[in-house]
């Protein structure tokens, strides 16, 4: 008994020591039986029976010395020892003394019952049963008391003759010692059949785990005590019959330790199933892997897995479900699995697991590694769901990428902004997808974020679907071989802030013509102003200004850059196939190759090593005036939009064109006015001098005349200052129409419509007058309509052959407008007639506007527009 | 010298008239005519009046200096370039400031405002 409580006590020390002493014990009692058969002077086969004698009690010994060490069989361990050292005591039999002799004749049996009860404790040592208590007590009583009964009655003269004495012999009774034997070989049959019937029936109501473990002992155990049972009924009848009988049953009960031995291989290899176990949780699994894991390992079907629910208020099963756990008296247990100490699962499983203890703990400790690893799984699960939802809620593509450059993982809501599909990637080498440089850059990044192990930005430029790309890359490690990375695109920011420059500058460049333009600069400035910018903004060498003339010719008057040959300002080309002809042309932007044209120009071009040219129209009132080409070298290309951007400096050349020819026509309309205004002096003074002075020197020499007829001939006298009296009142006539033609005196005093009316009626055909003006309107606009109508009406006169006139002059939103319409011949040309130019030019003194309407065979209309705000301010400032 | 002076004007009597404005001819012969001048002949232009100086061979040409065709100075030169002797005297109804030093220049006797045209005036431009 203290071997077993030292055997739990520890494995490996006290243990250690309940086995030695078990083993010298067995050492020293097999050594006895040994030399009790050596020097035996009756034993049979004294060699044979030692050899048989020390094997069946070795290997018993042997087999529960095993046992000790093993926990959980530590009492079966000792059962077994007992059943080997009993084996021993049959060897008295051939003891040379009485005592030893009797004493062996007395407990010969014994093994039988001590076997009995070995048996029926498997595995745990205790007897489980009423039952089996009873039957352990038949069987001790039965083989030491009956035994015993009839020993002290029978002679035992049976075996030898030889033999020693008998020394419990008390009388010799022959018939009941037999009677007795027979009635214990009876009993010993019995038990027998009893504890097989109790196996059987134990077999079958195990569980597969505990049938496994039970099968091969008690089925060697049956066959042993049938042995038995054999060898008691055959010695009665016979001795040796009966030797042997108990010899095949202690041959046989060999088979026992062998079939326990064979359980706890059995048992060592559910332990290689631990780390079968381990191995197998190390690979990834659901829920129910691990626990058909588990079953596996430990051989038991039923087992079930509980872990810890999340409140920590019991187990659920793999399935989710709540785990009962088995009560007090179930076939089943329950076994807690702890993780640093804290419960973290259970095993509900067969209690006859709890026999294997070292590798039910082996297991339960492997279930609490998995179950933790589990647990930290779905803890690492539920962030990375979080880093999921966070990464999915970050519109940019995340690459993982390994330290060789191996593609892990792409995932991008917008695969435009990827190379390839993500599942082209995946498992492609960043070598496979970018360029050289940029793969070998990519590949220093990887290496220097698993370095450095923080957050790693770069910026990078790439190419995708043949467009430039900005790209920012935010690495960060992932593992120890692996980066993530979020890639960020800011092309079109990058965008945005290159054609920001690129605008300011262009405003910049722009702003500078418009002020040359603005300023009146000559043309010829703003030509080479332009030039010269659009170079500098667009970073080419050369561009040129056409300015189209008559007869297929072009005049270069503009120029910058390397440009020689005849392309020098102001040299007049002959327009040949090409940009500025295709411009010409079309009146729209054109682009030329040199390769495919074959005109001279284009040769000298190729030549001076130009390869292209893009050339825009400059308008000036609606026609092409002439072009801004800017020749291109091979190294040089131009965007789409150049032709946007040329065509921005081509409308400051236009409108410098249209600003000078403006002023140009400012100037012939001032020289005109000026010209108009000598005319009417010489027109006055000739009228002046030709009329009434004529008429008045021709009276002053006529009363001369007069004087001198007076005393030759009065009658003539008479009759001369008749004459003189009529040239006077023609005089009189001629001065009074000069004064009215400088000035009409009515649209001072009386205004517009009374002057007009006056005009109307000296017109020698029928006008129609229609004034819709209210009170007066600014003296100068007065005038320049009355002069209009004026004008109109002597041109209707004169020229029309018009049968009647309609005037009207109304306003009009703060414009005075004055139109003349006829129906005469038409076909007047204000460009022509000096006088209608002379209208116009006073009409656009005021800012006002002029037209004539006149085709032929439709009547003429002559209509101007006086703004009236100009003339009120005129009016204003003349006013002191 | 009024022997001389009469011989002289009754030399340089026969005048021819020039002038593009027939009233200021019609009055001023009439006056010359009434004065003791014999008007041989009117003219309306330049040209006319270089034929007829040729023709009749007037003693004074009465020429107004603005013609229609040339000015009474280029008249001037090419009557006394056929006769040198011719008196040409220049009539304007303009006074003699408005040409000043032309008048000299052009080799005529002299000028008169037409408004002070008389026979007295013309014979004493004629001494």
């Amino acid at each position: 008994m203290s071997a077993a409580v030292q055997a739990r006590a520890g494995p490996d020390g006290a243990a250690g020591n309940a086995v030695a002493v078990l083993l010298l014990v067995g050492a020293a009692a097999t050594s006895g039986a040994v030399y009790v058969l050596a020097v035996s002077r009756i034993a049979p086969h004294p060699v044979a029976q030692s050899f048989f004698t020390a094997l069946v009690c070795l290997t018993f010994v042997g087999t529960g010395a095993a046992a000790l060490r093993l926990q959980p069989y530590a009492r079966f361990g000792l059962l077994l020892s007992a059943v080997g050292l009993a084996a021993l005591i049959s060897v008295l039999h051939d003891a040379n003394h009485a005592l030893p002799y009797t004493l062996g004749v007395f407990a010969s049996n014994v093994v039988f019952a001590v076997l009995v009860h070995a048996l029926l404790a498997y595995p745990s040592g205790r007897l489980g049963s009423r039952g089996a208590r009873l039957l352990v007590a038949a069987a001790y009583l039965n083989t030491l008391g009956v035994q015993a009964i009839a020993v002290v009655f029978d002679p035992l003269t049976r075996y030898h003759s030889n033999h020693p004495r008998n020394l419990a012999l008390i009388d010799r009774y022959a018939a009941l010692s037999t009677g007795l034997e027979e009635a214990e070989a009876g009993i010993a049959i019995a038990i027998a059949a009893a504890v097989v019937f109790l196996f059987t029936r134990r077999i079958r109501a195990a569980t597969p785990a505990a049938r496994r473990q039970l099968v091969p002992v008690l089925y060697c155990g049956e066959i042993a005590l049938l042995l038995f049972a054999l060898g008691f009924v055959l010695t009665p009848l016979s001795s040796p019959a009966g030797l042997v009988g108990f010899g095949l049953g202690l041959l046989a009960s060999i088979a026992l330790p062998g079939a326990f031995l064979v359980t706890l291989v059995q048992g060592r290899l559910s332990r290689g199933a631990v780390g079968d176990l381990l191995l197998e949780l190390g690979e990834p699994g659901g829920r129910h892997e691990l626990e058909d894991a588990l079953r596996r390992a430990l051989g038991d079907p039923s087992l079930r897995l509980g872990r810890l629910a999340a409140d920590a208020s019991g187990y659920v099963d793999s399935a989710g479900r709540r785990l009962e756990l088995p009560r007090v008296g179930d076939v089943q247990v329950a076994t807690p699995i702890l993780h640093a100490g804290e419960p973290i699962g259970t095993l509900v499983h067969d209690r006859s697991l709890r026999l294997r203890a070292d590798q039910l703990e082996a297991v339960s400790a492997a279930a609490g590694a998995a179950l933790a690893s589990e647990r930290a799984l779905r803890a690492l699960e539920a962030v990375e769901k979080q880093n999921r939802a966070l990464l999915d809620a970050i519109p940019d593509p995340m690459i993982r990428v390994a330290r060789d450059g191996t593609y892990l993982d792409v995932r991008a809501d917008d695969t435009d902004q990827l190379l390839e599909l993500p599942q082209e990637m995946i498992g492609r080498n960043v070598r496979d997808l970018l360029t050289p440089s940029l793969a070998d850059d990519v590949m220093d990044w990887i290496a220097r974020t698993l370095t450095d192990g923080g957050v790693t930005t770069f910026e990078y430029e790439i190419e995708i679907d043949g467009v430039k790309r900005w790209k920012e890359s935010r690495m960060m490690p992932s593992g120890p071989d692996e980066a993530v990375t979020i890639v960020r695109d800011f092309t079109e920011q990058r965008r945005a802030e290159a054609g920001q420059r690129r605008l300011a500058a262009e405003q910049a460049a722009l702003r500078r013509v418009a002020t040359l333009v603005a300023g009146n600069a000559p043309p010829e400035r703003v030509f080479q102003a332009v030039t010269e910018e659009v170079c500098v903004l667009l970073g080419l060498r050369t561009a040129v200004l056409h300015r189209f003339g008559d007869h297929g010719t072009t005049t270069i008057v503009g120029k910058f850059g390397d440009l020689t040959g005849q392309f020098e300002l102001g040299n007049v080309l002959e327009l040949e196939v090409g940009t500025a002809m295709q411009v010409l042309e079309t009146g729209a932007p054109a682009r030329c190759d040199y390769a495919t044209l074959t005109g001279p120009g284009a040769a000298e071009l190729r030549e001076l090593g130009f390869a292209s040219a893009v050339g825009v129209p400059i308008t000036v009132a609606g026609l092409t005036w002439g072009a801004l080409v800017v020749a291109l070298r091979p190294d040089e290309v131009m965007p789409l939009e150049t032709e946007h951007r040329l065509q921005a400096f081509a409308e400051l050349v236009g409108l410098a064109v249209a600003s000078a020819d403006a002023r140009d026509e400012v100037a012939a309309s001032r020289l005109r006015i000026v010209e108009a205004s000598d005319n009417e002096r010489r027109r006055l003074e000739r009228n002046l001098h030709d009329g009434a002075q004529q008429r008045l020197v021709a009276l002053s020499l006529g009363l001369r005349l007069v004087q001198a007829k007076l005393r030759t001939s009065p009658e003539e006298a008479q009759e001369l200052l008749l004459k003189m009296s009529e040239e006077l009142a023609a005089a009189i006539t001629e001065l009074r129409e000069l004064a009215q033609g400088i000035h009409p005196a009515v649209l001072t005093d009386r205004g517009l419509r009374a002057a007009l009316e006056v005009l109307a009626a000296r017109v020698p055909l029928a006008v129609e007058l229609d004034v819709d003006v209210e009170g007066r309107v600014p003296e100068s606009i007065e005038t320049a309509a009355y002069y209009t109508v004026s004008e109109a009406l002597t041109n209707v006169a004169k020229h029309a052959r018009a049968a009647s006139a309609a005037v009207r002059v109304f306003c009009e939103d703060d414009v005075l407008a004055v139109e003349i319409a006829d129906d005469g011949v038409g076909g007047a040309d204000a460009e022509l007639g000096s006088g209608l130019r002379g209208l116009r030019d006073r009409v656009e003194t005021l800012d006002g506007d002029l037209w004539v309407e006149s085709p032929p065979g439709g009547g003429t209309l002559v209509r101007a527009e006086l703004p009236l705000r100009v003339g009120s301010l005129a009016m204003a400032g003349r006013e002191p | 010298m009024k022997m001389e002076h009469r011989q002289l004007v009754e030399q340089v009597r026969r005048v021819l008239v020039v002038d593009d404005h027939a009233g200021f001819r019609g009055c001023a012969s009439a006056l010359l005519a009434e004065e003791g001048f014999e008007v041989v002949g009117e003219a309306a232009d330049g040209a006319a009046a270089v034929e007829l100086a040729r023709e009749l061979a007037p003693d004074v040409v009465l020429l107004d200096v603005q013609l229609p065709d040339m000015d009474g100075f280029a008249v001037t030169e090419r009557l006394l370039a056929d006769d040198p002797q011719l008196r040409v005297v220049l009539v304007s109804s303009r006074d003699r400031s408005a040409y000043g030093p032309l008048i000299e220049q052009s080799g005529a006797r002299g000028f008169v405002a037409k408004s002070d045209l008389s026979g007295a005036t013309l014979e004493r431009l004629l001494e």
